[in-house]
């Protein structure tokens, strides 16, 4: 456990660090402050721009930061060959990665409910602060499977490959009931059975997308939440379990 | 009594998905005694490298067994890449903690082996702003920092200005008084003759040579000796 707290406090600090991390948060609260000046610009719909632009900016960086460190945190240790030195101490393979995992997972768990906070108290806190935050649990489990998926990809292949590759497993996670639905009301029974199929292929993200007013004022059954979370976080360790398999096979050369 | 066995290692490698493999290691054996400084020769490409790896793990061999303790194993690899957003004694405490049950005694340890390579006042400097010979130090200090029985160090002297050379041997020489068992590659035979009583010879992925250094130089230089085995090796095609 003290092995996993060290490699999971090194890594925290190294993505911090990253310039990354603070270009997304400052792209996140520009969205917000857009979210302010369009919204000002309507009488109606000023909290419902307000709160769409804002969860919109949670998302993306949620979004950019799982594709971007999922692609590279690993990588750059294979490139820079520093994690040579910690695998020579008896840490496993296995528990390097699962603290690369983790610290995503920490990072982003508490990143993004402080922006979620922040919205929050932008809207004056006129929603319960609850709903707000299982909103975001859609959106925090997207993209913690797109991390995981480009962590995958990056134990294989190069790391602009997988974060392009996970960026794809993202759109054809949104996409699929879209294709499928649009295959049968033309009456294309290849484009519907492409969409079906990537139903069963790919995590079904689509079904996480609650980055809305309306699930708000209507907030979802647990029951749906439920199996929502247990179908994504199957994919996560899924994901992260092919990826230890790999890994621990792959040459450090 | 060895600390370090390895028993028939081959290891193959394939430049790409259609290319045949070629061989890296073909058939290596040899041990290491405790106590003593083993010094791995051999020409660039010749498999030390790739075997240093295998018997750390990062590489798996395709065949052969490897013996070795690793909960008392300290590294120095060939690249001093380290996480160079860390001072010196974070990143000490980082491999403390990845090597030590408990936090207890850290700080004497840090500060003692950082006096050991001579870095004691760059305690708190981060790494990045360490020159090459100080992040070869600082590597050795992590891979001292939790009293390992044996020391495995890949080309500990390479790229290093001479003072940085002086340094890195005194230290490897107070390791070795302490009892240490010490392994290591180089290119530099004339530290390798100062500091080693053993000598391994790898060539073209073979072990052509395995024991004393004094038996193998006899009354030659280590240099020479080193240069009619090639000879011969060559000769032989």
């Amino acid at each position: 456990m003290q092995q996993l707290r060290a490699l999971i406090n090194v890594s925290i600090q190294e993505l911090i660090r990253m310039r990354l991390w603070w270009v997304l948060v400052s792209l996140c609260l520009l969205l917000f402050a857009l979210s302010f000046l369009f919204g000002s610009l309507s009488f109606d719909e000023k909290t419902r721009m307000l709160l769409h632009f804002g969860f919109l900016g949670v998302h993306l960086s949620g979004l950019g930061l799982a594709v971007v460190f999922g692609s590279q945190l690993l990588q750059k240790e294979l490139d820079h060959q520093t994690c040579l030195v910690v695998l020579s101490r008896n840490v496993s393979r296995e528990k390097f990665l699962l603290s690369k995992a983790l610290t995503f997972y920490v990072v982003w768990g508490a990143g993004g409910s402080a922006l979620v906070i922040m919205l929050w108290l932008l809207l004056g806190a006129q929603f319960s602060l609850g709903k707000m935050l299982l909103v975001f649990s859609g959106s925090y489990l997207e993209s913690a499977v797109i991390f995981s998926a480009a962590l995958f990809l990056s134990v294989n292949t190069r790391s602009l490959i997988a974060g392009s590759a996970s960026l794809g497993i993202y759109l054809i996670s949104h996409w699929s009931q879209e294709v499928a639905f649009f295959g049968e009301k033309v009456g294309n029974p290849v484009l519907s059975a492409v969409g079906q199929t990537s139903q069963y292929l790919f995590p079904r993200l689509y079904e996480a997308n609650w980055r809305s007013i309306y699930f708000i004022e209507h907030p979802i059954s647990w029951g749906y939440f439920l199996w929502t979370w247990t179908h994504l976080c199957a994919w996560v360790v899924l994901l992260i379990v092919a990826s230890m398999v790999t890994f621990r096979r792959r040459d450090l050369v | 009594m060895t600390v370090l066995s390895v028993r028939h290692l081959s290891k193959s490698f394939k430049s790409g998905f259609f290319e045949p493999a070629y061989k890296v290691l073909a058939d290596i054996s040899f041990k290491i005694e405790k106590g003593r400084a083993t010094g791995f020769v051999g020409l660039n490409g010749a498999g030390k490298t790739t075997t240093l790896k295998c018997i750390l793990g990062f590489i798996r061999p395709q065949s052969g067994s490897i013996e070795l303790n690793r909960q008392s194993l300290g590294y120095l690899p060939e690249r001093p890449c380290y996480y160079d957003f860390l001072t010196a004694k974070e990143f000490l405490e980082f491999f403390w903690k990845l090597s030590v049950d408990h936090s207890d005694g850290f700080e004497k340890a840090c500060d003692n082996v950082l006096k050991e390579v001579g870095l004691l006042d760059s305690k708190h400097v981060l790494l990045k702003k360490f020159s090459k010979g100080m992040l070869q130090r600082v590597g050795l200090a992590q891979a001292l920092i939790h009293h390992p029985e044996v020391l495995i160090l890949d080309e500990p002297m390479s790229g290093l200005d001479p003072d940085g050379r002086i340094r890195i041997k005194e230290i490897l020489f107070r390791q070795k008084a302490l009892g240490r068992t010490i392994f290591f590659s180089s290119h530099l035979l004339s530290d390798m003759e100062e500091l080693c009583e053993d000598l391994v010879i790898i060539h073209k992925g073979k072990i052509v040579y395995t024991g004393s250094l004094e038996s193998f130089k006899k009354t030659e230089s280590l240099e020479s000796s080193f240069k009619q085995l090639r000879q011969q090796l060559e000769g032989r095609g």
